[in-house]
């Protein structure tokens, strides 16, 4: 792990990090040519992984308040949903690329599909108007739209890895490179 | 290594002040204005900023491809100039002529008695539950949608949607494909009977929505173009909705519900025009 990434670094990474990926989400005609990766949710997601402890859980809150008031129903669901995924990110980080790419790829696929389906419930539970479609026609939906939604996801926990790799790098110590100890991710360690 | 673990009372208390800003916010009031009102003062000048950005950086690279294209086209357009010169001394005849016979026939142009006010887009819908789209208009330009909705149209006019709540520098407008969405329609054309245009959660994912309480007899067959009846007093008459793409009928024949293709290209809507007063229907 890399012990050296104070609080300014995280800073410094999560806060220009968390407002570009709420401005690409922004961008006109972006979501509607493809399904693209809700950067929003991913990046708490990440920040969970990379640096464990309360990064998840107050970036998830950040980014789940972006979510709320750029396009939400109401304000708290988003942040709610953000700050426990963050959260369960902290909790299951490990050191190592390896542990990362397996527990990172598990909980995309996991959290995605649950986040699909939660703020499904949300729109059956909340109707709007004065129509209320049946929960199992949304959740069915919602699992049609899943696998699509699950790799663009994937690709967009990928190209936030590199930016996390980029932004948390750095050089080992001769020493470390003598143990064969070390760790290019950033933040404080969970283990 | 010390283990950074978050405390589950800080959890806790954080999860309980959040379903309680979600319970006064769900409902519309002064409390979803106020948060809007505040963080909007925040994020809409950066959003509109990085999207000046963005156009500026693209904006350079294609100027220099642009200049070349220009130069070619200046002297088409030199020949054409000429042309249109002529054309306009037609038409500012007809003009004259149309404006004569408006006023002999009290005629009512769409949106005559209505101030249309443009907006840029700022973002479009994320996903399920976060599926409104803002708009960098609101109470400071004269939207207030607690008191009425507001009609939202496309550059041709065509229906977008409504206004869902305004804040002082941006909305929330409620899709037309959004299953909250509702509006009295009739066929292009035809006055003798309305029937309801509303958002449907299958169709929604095809791009289209549903026709239904279809009177019977009404004239209603493929290809046909909706538009808004004008009943129901939020929405003009005249705004075409969409077109008519296939229709289901019950046992006995009657027509039932139809699919409409909304005539807004939504994949495409960087901009928006809000109708802010209708006084005066066609």
């Amino acid at each position: 792990m890399n012990l050296d990434a104070t609080i300014w670094r995280r800073l410094a990474v999560y806060l220009p990090g968390l407002f570009v990926a709420a401005f690409v989400q922004t961008l006109p005609n972006l979501s509607s040519a493809l399904i693209s990766p809700d950067l929003l949710f991913l990046f708490p997601l990440l920040a969970g992984l990379w640096t464990g402890g309360y990064d998840g859980f107050v970036t998830g809150m950040v980014a789940g308040f972006l979510r709320d008031y750029m396009a939400g129903r109401g304000y708290g669901m988003g942040m709610l949903a953000g700050m426990f995924i963050g959260l369960i990110a902290g909790l299951v980080a490990s050191e190592g690329w390896q542990q990362y790419a397996l527990r990172g790829s598990i909980l995309v696929v996991v959290t995605t599909w649950l986040d699909e389906m939660i703020m499904s419930f949300l729109t059956w539970l909340l109707p709007m108007g004065d129509f209320r479609t049946p929960l199992g026609l949304i959740w069915k939906i919602a699992l049609s739209r899943s696998p699509a939604k699950l790799l663009s996801n994937i690709i967009g926990a990928l190209v936030l890895t590199g930016y996390m790799s980029i932004a948390f790098y750095r050089r080992k110590s001769k020493r470390e490179k003598d143990d064969g100890i070390g760790d290019v991710r950033g933040g404080e360690s969970l283990a | 290594m010390k283990r950074r673990v978050p405390r589950v009372m800080v959890i806790v208390i954080v999860t309980v002040a959040l379903l309680a800003l979600f319970i006064l916010t769900a409902l519309p009031g002064t409390t979803r204005s106020r948060l809007g009102d505040f963080f909007g003062n925040i994020f809409d000048p950066l959003t509109t900023a990085f999207n000046k950005a963005i156009d500026g950086v693209g904006g350079f690279f294609t100027a220099v491809r642009d200049n070349r294209d220009l130069k070619i086209r200046i002297g088409e357009l030199e020949d054409e100039v000429g042309r249109l010169n002529r054309e306009i001394v037609d038409n500012k005849e007809k003009v004259k002529a149309y404006e004569e016979l408006k006023e002999a026939l009290n005629l009512v142009t769409r949106f005559d008695d209505s101030k249309v006010l443009g907006s840029v887009v700022l973002n479009e819908s994320l996903g399920p539950y976060h599926d409104l789209m803002r708009i960098k208009a609101g109470r400071k330009h004269g939207l207030d949608a607690s008191v009425i909705s507001y009609p939202v149209v496309d550059r041709h006019s065509a229906l977008v949607g409504r206004v869902h709540s305004s804040e002082t520098y941006s909305s929330k407008v409620l899709p037309l494909l959004h299953e909250a969405f509702s509006v009295s329609a009739r066929v292009d054309g035809s006055y003798r009977s309305t029937f309801r245009v509303r958002g449907d959660v299958l169709l929604r994912e095809q791009g289209l929505c549903l026709g239904d309480n279809i009177p019977e007899g009404t004239p209603l067959k493929v290809g046909d173009l909706i538009v808004t009846s004008g009943e129901g007093g939020i929405f003009p008459g005249g705004i075409p909705i969409g077109e008519v793409v296939s229709l289901q009928s019950s046992e006995d024949g009657k027509i039932v519900t139809c699919s409409i293709k909304p005539t807004c290209d939504f994949d495409s809507l960087s901009y928006v025009f809000v109708i802010v007063e209708n006084e005066h229907e066609s």
